[in-house]
């Protein structure tokens, strides 16, 4: 089964997600501190879901992200370095954090693409490619690109509050 | 007297920035960018931006001289950082998305090709 196959029976087959906007200490009642991630031998179970839900200006979403032993890095796109958001979905699905300002990746690598876009270019060409996308400002579909971006490929206005982790 | 923000030179041309362009936005970023942005992007040699942007500066683009209507809240975080930013030639006061400048319509963009100076000035 492709990632797109994969991703689309994920997103269809789950019951509602959380009932989003909450404050951020309702977010998860019994959630535990982020466990440290854990580096096991490899295998699809090494993985963890994280279900990534739009800010409160954002638009499009929820992401159901979930590396894969084929598609393991967490993209990032952003200025200086890894950003906290891509970090924390690092930390909390075992995906491998990724700058891609700094090396090469091919996209079918890629598990999600994390970008500090201001809504015109970066917020398409990931969608384009096929990448799931994640942008930490609030934007909404725009750009030559736009036609490319759903709510099932992009989601906007995320923060490290808005990634909630699907398996414990 | 005029003081420069920001001064840079155009390297390169990426094959699908005519995309943008056709659609009065130049996109420019600096020429670490990864391949796939590369693409649709102006490239240039990223420097210092020693003031932030605002409304009432003046882009230079080769000969052209434009006003700048508005700049987006996230604007001068990406130029600053990532040597990217975005001109949009659509008139708005307001900026449209969070990484826009926006400039006056004009039918014919300045023409942007490799050695053009790219430079943002502020009156004061």
């Amino acid at each position: 089964m492709s990632f797109w196959e994969k991703a689309k029976k994920v997103l269809i087959g789950d019951p509602p997600p959380p009932k989003e906007k909450k404050s951020p200490a309702a977010e998860e009642p019994t959630a535990q501190p982020t466990p440290a991630p854990e580096r096991k031998s490899a295998g699809s179970s090494d993985y963890k879901r994280v279900q990534i839900n739009r800010g409160g200006r954002g638009w499009g979403g929820p992401l159901i992200i979930e590396p894969t032993p084929e598609r393991p890095l967490i993209y990032c796109v952003t200025g200086g370095g890894i950003h906290p958001v891509a970090q924390r979905i690092a930390d909390l699905t075992g995906g491998k954090p990724f700058d891609g300002f700094k090396s090469k990746a091919d996209f079918d690598q890629i598990a999600v693409a994390v970008i500090d876009c201001g809504g015109t270019a970066r917020v398409g060409v990931y969608p384009m490619k096929g990448v799931l996308t994640v942008d930490i400002h609030s934007t909404s579909p725009s750009g030559p690109l736009m036609k490319y971006i759903n709510e099932t490929n992009f989601v906007s206005g995320v923060t490290e509050d808005t990634i909630i982790a699907l398996d414990d | 007297m005029t003081v420069t923000k920001y001064e840079t030179k155009v390297e390169q041309i990426g094959p699908l920035a005519q995309d943008f362009i056709d659609e009065g936005i130049l996109v420019f970023f600096g020429m670490n960018a990864p391949e796939e942005l590369k693409e649709f992007a102006i490239l240039h040699h990223h420097t210092q931006l020693l003031q932030p942007i605002k409304a009432g500066d003046t882009l230079v683009i080769g000969d052209d001289s434009i006003q700048i209507l508005c700049v987006g809240e996230v604007a001068n975080e990406n130029l600053s950082n990532l040597g990217h930013f975005v001109v949009k030639f659509n008139g708005f006061a307001e900026p449209e998305m969070p990484g826009d400048i926006s400039v006056p319509k004009q039918d014919n963009l300045p023409t942007v090709e490799p050695g053009v100076v790219v430079k943002f000035i502020s009156a004061s």
